[in-house]
């Protein structure tokens, strides 16, 4: 018996390194949406677009990497506000970065859905004026003058010369693998940990209040709902891609995976605890045209909820963080 | 040179010397290459050879203004106004051009192709970006065509869904490289005219760091590819079937042009743009207007055979 479970487990360790740089989507999630035939992912590809998550050099002043923004240890979220401006109105806002897991899952990037495809997702970054300031050119040129990045192109993508699509396709490698899937809520799904009394009941409170929008594994229904936070809008959300105005003031509804970590919340960064966030829903919410029907409730508008039962949806939230992956070595800096 | 005109009798005899010069060179090279070919193969096979044979024709977009060339200013001059709008207001251009994919051909007896169309890192397979200030952009080749006989070309003014869905694309999609790429709004920018206009109240802007906003400036970039039902989502992606007038031939023996005039002045008369209100134009609802104008921009003028 011993001696099976070894040779399994020499086995399944084996395995492991081999695969340690491919996709593996976890069992209980849903089909992925990045199509990979595109840009498969390899160990150099994976590697490269590390090295550049972490290289000030994509900024304008050589001081600001992705990283500065979206930091392993809050799930890849930042607890910074950064100011945030479409300049087509001359709309300034203010955007909350939020944490990078599970993006292969997703259709839609942004708080306002308004990047389609994960490769293009950076790009915003790179030349947007108040972050990165740099232009995706110039920063094409940085690479090529750079001898270390013109032989890691070359190991990834067999190219002589850098252009801006490898550069992209490196980067969404990277970001792709940032699969949080380990937490003690899935180690629970999949009947190999258990939850606390408490923890349960916060998870049937959950399903019955909150899952209709933050909904199934990923704890999102990829919609757009106005949660009463405002009733002007400095950033009109979805509105600036849907063009609708009935869609001012509503946000991708977030995954909530790793929420405990990912303070402070919402689009604009308004609260700074998940105790706020549920006060928020039970008296919090303003009747505003836009509203959610789901938060439309009677005779009290919102989801009300008793001090007993926001305390056991917290220790629920708590259930989504992973350690696993906030610790995974993979995503370090150079090591 | 067997010419067929349309609509208009084309003043000047198109030259395009250096095009057929180097076709003639391909075809001996070509014909050169079967000989050598015949002598190593079967008969059967070389049959089978010569009934495949694929044609080419070329698809030459000539940017006009009314009946003259386009004459493109410096961007910020507000002192020559070369065209006027239908509801008399002078404008300028400093800057024209417009994504094409998607070209089919179709013929009467049912020949048809259709372009191959692949977005990748490494390059954007039919799809072409043609700009005023690039004139070797117009010009555009379409090879691997059924030898057969043809009566219509169509293509699409814009990236479509799959182009942009592609993910970080090369050649004309590559945003460091020139692409015209939406990044707060993912898509690609079908058409877009820029210059000035007397009667556009656009203020000069000092951006900072050495860019500026200039006077009288107009902008009209017209994008938006997505199709969501039950939603105020704009398309702006145009396809567009220009007949030839009479069937042409391509084939081995042929190297057909064909002459689509592209009018820049529909855009603003066919859409009745009155530039005190409307100068700037960067969004998929804004650019409705003026994309239903392309219908009208695009004439197939003539086609050599
Ligand atoms: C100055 C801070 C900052 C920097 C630097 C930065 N980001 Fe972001 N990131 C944000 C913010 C803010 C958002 C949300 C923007 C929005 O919703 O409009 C975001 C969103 C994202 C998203 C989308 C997540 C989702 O779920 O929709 C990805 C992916 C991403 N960033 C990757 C990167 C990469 C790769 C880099 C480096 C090239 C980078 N970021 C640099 C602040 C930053
Ligand atoms: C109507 C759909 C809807 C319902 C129901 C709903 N939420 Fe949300 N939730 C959202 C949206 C949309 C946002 C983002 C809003 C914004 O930023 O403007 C959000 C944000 C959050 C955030 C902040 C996440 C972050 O990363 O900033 C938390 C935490 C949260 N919700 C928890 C809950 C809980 C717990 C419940 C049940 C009590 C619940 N939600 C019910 C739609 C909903």
């Amino acid at each position: 018996m011993t001696c099976v479970v070894l040779v399994l487990l020499s086995c399944s360790k084996n395995r492991g390194e081999i695969q340690s740089f491919a996709f593996v989507k976890p069992e209980h999630f849903p089909n992925t949406t990045y199509d990979f035939s595109k840009n498969e992912i390899t160990e150099e590809g994976f590697l490269l677009g590390r090295k550049l998550f972490y290289d000030p050099l994509l900024s304008l002043d050589g001081s600001v990497a992705c990283a500065n923004c979206h930091q392993q240890g809050t799930a890849f979220a930042d607890g910074q506000q950064h100011p945030f401006s479409i300049g087509v109105d001359n709309e300034v806002g203010i955007r909350n970065a939020p944490m990078l897991t599970n993006l292969a899952f997703f259709k839609e990037f942004f708080w306002d859905g308004g990047v389609t495809h994960l490769d293009f997702v950076p790009i915003n970054a790179i030349e947007s004026e108040i972050e990165m300031k740099e232009s995706l050119s110039n920063v094409v040129s940085k690479l090529n003058a750079n001898a270390e990045y013109l032989l890691a192109f070359k190991k990834a993508f067999d190219v002589d010369s850098i252009s801006s699509p490898y550069l992209l396709k490196a980067l969404s490698q990277f970001t792709l693998m940032m699969v949080s899937a380990s937490s003690p809520y899935d180690k629970w799904l999949n009947h190999s940990g258990e939850l606390t009394q408490q923890e349960q009941e916060g998870l049937n409170l959950f399903q019955s209040k909150c899952a209709t929008c933050h909904t199934g594994v990923l704890f999102t229904n990829h919609e757009y709902r106005n949660i009463g936070l405002d009733s002007i809008y400095p950033d009109k959300g979805r509105a600036l891609i849907s063009e609708n105005p009935l869609d001012d003031g509503k946000f991708r509804v977030p995954s909530l995976r790793n929420v405990a970590l990912t303070a402070p919340y919402m689009h604009n960064a308004r609260f700074w605890s998940l105790k706020e966030v549920l006060d928020h829903y039970d008296t919090g919410v303003l009747e505003v045209e836009n509203l959610a029907p789901e938060l439309r409730n009677e005779p009290q508008i919102g989801i009300p909820l008793s001090e007993v039962e926001k305390e056991a949806i917290i220790s629920f939230l708590k259930t989504l963080s992973d350690v696993d992956f906030i610790q995974d070595q993979k995503f370090v800096e150079y090591n | 040179m067997l010419e067929i005109a349309l609509r208009r009798n084309p003043s000047q005899a198109c030259a395009y010397a250096q095009n057929l010069m180097y076709k003639t060179m391909k075809k001996i090279i070509g014909m050169f290459a079967i000989a050598v070919f015949a002598v190593a193969c079967k008969k059967e096979d070389i049959q089978q050879n010569q009934n495949e044979y694929k044609g080419e024709i070329l698809v030459n977009f000539d940017l006009k203004a009314g009946s003259s060339p386009l004459a493109l200013r410096a961007a910020g001059d507000t002192v020559n106004y070369d065209y006027n709008t239908s509801n008399n207001q002078a404008f300028n251009v400093s800057n024209f051009g417009f994504y094409v994919s998607a070209f089919t051909l179709s013929g009467p007896n049912g020949e048809s192709y259709t372009q191959e169309m692949k977005a990748t890192a490494e390059s954007a397979k039919g799809y072409y970006k043609v700009e005023a200030s690039n004139p070797s952009s117009s010009f555009i080749n379409l090879d691997n065509i059924p030898e057969g006989s043809y009566d219509q070309v169509s293509f699409t003014i814009g990236v479509g869904e799959e182009g942009v869905q592609s993910g970080a694309s090369g050649g004309v999609l590559d945003p460091a490289n020139g692409a015209w790429f939406w990044n707060w709004n993912a898509g690609y920018i079908a058409m877009k005219v820029e210059g000035s206009a007397a009667d556009s109240p656009q203020e000069f802007v000092d951006q900072g760091n050495g860019s500026s906003i200039p006077a009288k400036r107009m902008e009209f970039h017209v994008g938006g590819w997505k199709d969501v039902e039950g939603s105020m989502f704009v398309n702006n992606l145009k396809t567009l079937t220009l007949d030839f007038g009479s069937p042409i031939l391509i084939g081995e023996k042929y190297a057909p042009e064909a002459h689509v005039v592209v009018d820049v002045l529909p855009f603003f008369n066919a859409s009745n743009n009155d530039f005190t209100t409307s100068y700037s134009v960067h969004s998929p609802m804004a650019g409705a207007p003026f994309a239903a104008t392309f219908q009208s921009m695009f004439v197939m003028d003539h086609v050599h055979q």
